[in-house]
């Protein structure tokens, strides 16, 4: 593990001290001195350690110990290392002379975040003065941290607050304002947070913002749906249920000013990436207000327009409503290396975003050409448009979402394994990737994505694949008939049918239900529904709204059955989609059940280390996949495009394609920044 | 006269409360949860928090109380606090009013400067080309979807031309009178093609019925100029059914045009209210609902006394 | 009878109510009229095109050879050709064979929803007109009360609880249009039933049934009209709306306005999908409206021979 920061630098200043002391005497201590190169690295780059600027005055130096900040040593006069994630890191170099007198020196290095394409000098001059237009489809409403609702709203969210964990392109958690320790017998966490960390008003981050940021997650008013990342801390629940006022509750406690201990009633995996990975709010900016009105008025938007204020790499400046909101470029942000160019610093990334308000997605396509947005997330007609567009680049990159058609297993229609397997071996998958997502897709097996940690490429060979041949085989094993003509095919129109011992007869007749705004799933209905009849299960389509078609249409169970998405999460806990548990209180709305599902999903829960818990969960996606739970339809790669001039886009992250949006750039020219009249282009 | 302003006047508030009543009853018993708006699945909310945030909301109460409760809130001036955006309704309505008030005021203003003289030159000269294409222009404009022209008008105008901004009120980073006219053109000329179709229609029909009134053959017969004819005679007794089409249309000045408004991005109180709608974000529908109620109402109103002025022989009895 | 044609003319200046020669009887008379208006003769010919197309929708596509549910019979999104007359939809559906079908449920909604406002508007409207006081206080109230139904949820309520289903629509677009026409001919019988001709009948002991059916609501038959012929445009477009909020009809069954819907994304890259429905709908609309032009002119009581 990692040390302490702090207790390094205690070290060194200890060790110079005596150092200095002993060579007063008869041997005279050596001078430790070191030179790395490049000279601002960049995430993932070897850097060069060179010790030879060492000297011993009446000697010369035997030793080399270079220490560095995982904990890790190392010997000899030159060394290399990487730095993967970007940040401040402080190297540590011991020299001893042939008397066995030592010195060392501490160097601090500030790792900047990689950029793909370009010298950094140059990424950074042409971020100089230069705005980055968004179309968004929605206003945002709220910006807290877990208190947002909408894709649009996590996103600007996420730029404004920064967190303690973020994630890497695997969805592994990785360090960001802090690295953390597990102790596995004590069932704690400690977070080390950097230092030197500021808010948008230059007040630095402490622990005590993380204190009270978890304050206002577990207080009784917040409502709730994030509340489960925070439930396991001790005493939270009491304290979430007004047993008790007492703050802070026993589980949350600052061990000095940069460090912060949770301590869990039980194993909670996900409590590195939900909660630890929520953006933090500044105490002395918020408590005030949060004691006096409460929740609702801290989440209410008129705070909001003058208070938006957080350590992340934007902040707020400007929100017009139902227009656009504004963000500009703080250029005191921890991550990222403040440079001096033309008497001006700068950061990396534009300096100013405007998300635009733009609901329908014909307009934003308008705008795009028009030139008044500089990217726009695409449709696959409007991609394939746009690749023979000189004034567009076009991206793809993997996305985490989901679709899938699931059955109503409460319905007795569909209680046999064998029936709903007869189905899914009647859709031809690849076929409708090609022609709804013209190739940009993948199928879909298990509730997982080739990106995430917990996949299994085997899940695809299980999953059935278009076989008519294995549909009728498997209906006619479950004891269901049908017309047949002379040749042993099924007769056009014809529906399958089966006569219950109790004498009712059952007809393969059922409704596929989804919901409206979501071309992509309006087809596929479409077109499951016409490779259905083919192999003689009769399908009425219905779309409904979509806040109907959740709540009042699957939540309640009255669907047959239904063509839907999930976006897959950074852990592959499933309990509220598999676990019996769920079902009526949860989103196993299909009714699923299977008792060692229900076991295996328990354990899971139980290990911290993803080693450990990969095959678990590589267990129980082969169980959902072999009792075809849902017939798992395709991922769709997303699509994006941009002005030819924004560079530094790629690589995307999966969790979406702003997340590194702080390493955009301008090429040649950027927009100035203000933006008058009408044509910007 | 007074009387009956008085009379309509007392009627206009049990109407109103029937009114409202009707409207809290179909949204609130309309499929949907203002609690849940979809986020994924590693957020969940435990029936023991439902219940809770139900209470919190007073959604757990039975529905006429809950009515109750709205309605001596309303009638204080106190529209709630959104669900969503946690802040008072009325506040964020306000923000939405004015473009909405705006994008209105001007297509129907454009609407009847058209569609009168449009109306009138068919009607007198009925059955002519013009009278024909007139007749045809109102209906493309009706038979086109909203949508599909102003997408029409965006591709050619700011994509192809270049000429005005796709959408929005104004551009980023804030623009002059010049800027603002700019965004108005497109989404005022597309909400007034369908104003414009149905004034002129009636406008058209109803200069024919008045022209083969007796007294308008006295007029003539008595030697007026047909100037004042057309416009003494004619034209002020054919304006009845665009009064009361203008008495319909005054509640567009809150509810808005949901389409126009989502396709050229303008901030209004349409887009507002399919916003509030999608998540069932009930104070903010109420709101905008009976707002809309209760400029009907006075629509109407203004449109009954209209009629006496506009046509002295009806009796307000 | 040949002064009807000078009638029209703004030169005209003599009295209306001539009485004729010979008595004919009404729809003789009516026809004889209708059939000296062109425009409405053509326009008729063309309505009675589309719906004779509207019954033979089946066999028209089967003729053609394509099914318009049929996916991917051509590539997607494809302009008119030989093949596919109208061109392809974005699941490569042959459009020409989607727009004949839809033309069965537009023609119908249009109409039928047409003919339920005109029904119970101009009714309620003229007997509220007619008696005033009280009865036209109440009638008014509840129309006031219809026309702040809040449709969308009126809309959701319907479609989660009933079941979205072809007379559902015809019955939610009929029961919400009709407050607009009630108010029209309200106005126009509340100066009517002042006129002399009105107070003649009422002296002559006409019964308040024979004065509305015989005398006021003819008279305001253009308002009627131009209202019914809007509303026939207006239900086929509302169906398409509904179609967005999931009342319409549902996929993959095509009518006119959720083909344009549906070719909405597509209105740069391909003008064709939505250019044809969208003529369909001009046509009928527009047709309808010289169709109600003639009958106004053919059922104008002032040439009427029952006098």
């Amino acid at each position: 593990m990692r040390r302490q920061l702090p207790v390094i630098s205690l070290c060194v200043a200890l060790l110079a001290l005596w150092g200095c002391g002993g060579g007063l005497a008869s041997n005279q201590a050596p001078t430790a001195q070191f030179d790395y190169s490049p000279g601002s690295p960049k995430a993932g780059e070897a850097v060069t350690f060179d010790a030879a600027k060492s000297t011993d005055p009446d000697g010369k130096i035997t030793q080399y110990q270079w220490e560095f900040p995982d904990g890790t040593k190392e010997a000899g006069a030159k060394t290399t290392r990487k730095f993967d994630q970007p940040g401040t890191y402080t190297v540590k170099l011991t020299v001893t002379d042939d008397k066995q007198k030592t010195a060392t020196i501490s160097k601090t290095i500030t790792v900047s975040p990689s950029v793909a394409v370009d010298p950094t000098a140059e990424h950074l001059r042409l971020s100089q003065g230069t705005v980055l237009r968004v179309p968004t489809t929605a206003e945002p409403r709220n910006l807290l941290p877990n208190a947002t609702e909408g894709t649009w709203e996590g996103m600007i969210s996420g730029l404004i607050f920064d967190s303690m964990v973020g994630s890497n392109e695997r969805l592994e958690s990785i360090p960001s304002m802090a690295r953390w320790d597990w102790d596995p017998e004590n069932l704690t966490f400690t977070f080390f947070l950097k230092k030197g960390i500021k808010f948008h008003d230059g007040v630095e981050l402490t622990c005590e913002d993380v204190i009270f940021s978890y304050k206002v997650w577990i207080h009784p008013d917040y409502p709730g749906v994030r509340f489960s990342f925070f439930e396991n801390i001790v005493g939270a629940q009491e304290y979430h249920d007004r047993k008790t006022t007492d703050w802070p509750i026993p589980g949350l406690a600052c061990l000095d000013k940069y460090t912060f201990r949770v301590k869990l009633t039980k194993v909670q995996r996900t409590f590195i990436p939900y909660a630890a990975g929520s953006g933090i709010l500044p105490k002395h900016i918020y408590e005030p207000f949060f004691e006096e009105n409460g929740y609702d008025k801290l989440k209410g938007a008129d705070l909001m327009l003058k208070k938006t204020i957080g350590s992340g790499p934007y902040k707020l400046v400007e929100w017009v409503p139902g227009q656009y909101v504004k963000l500009e470029r703080f250029n005191e942000y921890w991550q990222g290396r403040a440079v001096e160019i033309e008497g001006q610093t700068s950061l990396g990334g534009v300096e100013q975003i405007y998300f635009i308000v733009i609901p329908d997605p014909d307009t934003q396509y308008a705008k795009f050409l028009a030139g008044e947005v500089d990217v726009l997330p695409t449709t696959v007609d409007q991609h394939f448009e746009l690749k023979q567009n000189p004034k567009a680049a076009t991206y793809t990159f993997p996305q985490l979402i989901y679709d899938y058609w699931h059955w109503n297993l409460r319905n007795p229609l569909f209680q046999d394994t064998r029936v709903r397997k007869a189905m899914c071996y009647a859709l031809d998958r690849e076929k409708m990737i090609q022609q709804v997502l013209r190739g940009l897709g993948e199928l879909a097996a298990g509730d997982t994505h080739p990106l995430r940690w917990d996949f299994d490429p085997g899940l695809r060979e299980i999953h059935p694949n278009y076989n008519p041949k294995k549909t009728i085989e498997l209906m006619e094993a479950a004891g269901w008939t049908i017309e047949k003509d002379a040749q042993g095919n099924i007769k056009p129109g014809a529906v399958w049918t089966k006569t219950t011992p109790d004498g009712k007869v059952l007809k393969m007749e059922f409704e596929i239900a989804t919901n409206t705004g979501n071309p992509r799933r309006a087809d596929y209905i479409q077109i499951i529904q016409q490779q259905l009849a083919q192999l003689g299960f009769r399908a009425t389509l219905r779309t409904l709204d979509t806040n109907a078609f959740y709540n009042d249409y699957l939540q309640t169970g009255k669907f047959e059955t239904a063509v839907a998405g999930w976006r897959i999460g950074s852990d592959p806990d499933k309990t509220e989609i598999w676990h019996s548990k769920s079902i009526d209180t949860s989103f196993n709305w299909q009714a699923y059940s299977n008792p060692e599902v229900d076991r295996l999903i328990e354990e899971g829960l139980n290990y911290v280390d993803i080693e450990e818990a990969k095959p678990i969960y590589q267990r129980i996606n082969r169980l959902i996949v072999e009792d075809m739970g849902y017939c798992w339809l395709s991922f769709q790669q997303g699509t994006l495009a941009a002005r030819p001039e924004l560079k530094g886009l790629e690589p995307f992250h999966p969790s979406g394609w702003y997340v590194n949006l702080t390493n955009w750039y301008w090429q040649g020219k950027g927009l100035p920044v203000t933006v008058k009249g009408t044509s910007a282009r | 006269m007074i009387q009956y302003i008085i009379r309509r006047t007392l009627v206009l508030i049990p109407t109103l409360f029937v009114t409202t009543m009707v409207i809290f009853l179909i949204v609130q018993l309309a499929p949907g949860d203002p609690l849940e708006i979809f986020v994924s699945p590693e957020v969940k909310l435990t029936p023991e928090e439902k219940a809770r945030i139900r209470h919190q909301l007073g959604l757990d109460r039975p529905l006429y109380e809950q009515y109750a409760r709205w309605v001596t809130d309303f009638f204080v001036g106190n529209m709630g606090t959104s669900f969503n955006y946690k802040v008072p309704v009325w506040d964020l309505i306000k923000t939405r009013l004015w473009p909405t008030v705006q994008l209105m005021g001007l297509s129907l203003l454009l609407a009847l400067l058209v569609a009168i003289p449009a109306g009138v030159l068919s009607a007198l000269r009925q059955y002519s080309w013009l009278d024909n294409t007139v007749t045809a222009l109102a209906f493309f404009g009706i038979s086109m979807p909203n949508f599909w022209l102003g997408l029409l008008m965006i591709f050619l105008f700011s994509v192809y031309l270049g000429w005005l901004p796709t959408s929005g009120m104004i551009s980023p980073g804030g623009g002059g009178l010049l800027d603002r006219l700019a965004h108005l053109i497109m989404p005022v000329f597309v909400l007034s093609t369908g104003f414009i179709a149905g004034f002129s229609r009636y406008m058209r029909s109803q200069m024919l019925e008045v022209m083969h009134e007796e007294y308008v053959y006295t007029a003539r017969a008595k030697g007026l100029k047909e100037s004042i004819v057309i416009f003494k005679h004619i034209l002020r007794n054919a304006l009845l059914p665009v009064v009361t089409l203008l008495g319909l249309s005054l509640p567009i000045f809150v509810s808005g045009a949901l389409i126009t408004e989502q396709v050229f991005g303008w901030p209004g109180l349409g887009q507002f209210f399919w916003q509030a709608a999608t998540q069932r974000d009930y104070p903010v529908i109420m709101a905008i609902l009976t707002l809309a109620a209760i400029l009907t109402l006075l629509g109407n109103f203004l449109a009954d006394l209209a009629y006496g002025l506009v046509d002295p022989r009806i009796r307000y009895d | 009878m040949a002064k009807y044609a000078s009638l029209v003319t703004r030169e005209v200046k003599a009295p209306t109510a001539e009485l004729p020669l010979e008595r004919r009887t009404f729809f003789k008379l009516f026809w004889r009229q209708l059939r000296r208006s062109p425009l409405a003769m053509i326009s008729l010919f063309v309505l009675l095109l589309l719906y004779a197309m509207m019954l033979a929708a089946p066999l028209i596509t089967q003729y053609v050879g394509y099914d318009p549910y049929q996916v991917y019979v051509g590539g997607r999104n494809e302009g008119p050709s030989a093949k596919h007359w109208f061109g392809t939809d974005h699941l490569g559906r042959d459009l020409f064979s989607r727009v004949v079908w839809g033309s069965r449920i537009s023609l119908t909604i249009g109409l039928l929803a047409a003919s339920v406002t005109v029904l119970v508007g101009a009714l309620l409207g003229a007997i509220a007109g007619y008696f005033g006081g009280s009865l036209d206080n109440l009638i008014m109230r509840f129309t006031d009360v219809v026309l702040n139904f809040p449709f969308l949820f009126f809309a959701i309520t319907i479609v989660t609880v009933i079941g979205p289903s072809f007379w559902n629509i015809v019955w939610a677009i009929g029961f919400l249009s009709w407050p607009g026409i009630a108010r029209i001919v309200r106005g126009n019988i509340l100066s009517l039933r002042e006129r002399e001709f009105i107070l003649a009948a009422r002296a002559m002991g006409a019964g308040a049934g024979r004065i509305i059916f015989q005398h006021l609501l003819p008279n305001t038959m253009a308002p009627i009209i131009v209202n019914a012929t809007l509303t026939v445009a207006g239900a086929i477009l509302a169906e398409a709306g509904l179609s967005y909020l999931g009342l319409g009809v549902q996929p993959p069954t095509p009518s006119w306005g959720n083909i344009l819907l549906d070719g909405k994304p597509y209105l740069a890259s391909n003008i064709w999908y939505t250019l044809f429905p969208g003529l369909f709908i001009f046509i009928t609309v527009l047709c309808i409206n010289f169709l109600g032009d003639g009958l106004r002119d053919a059922l104008d009581p002032r040439l009427s021979t029952q006098g």
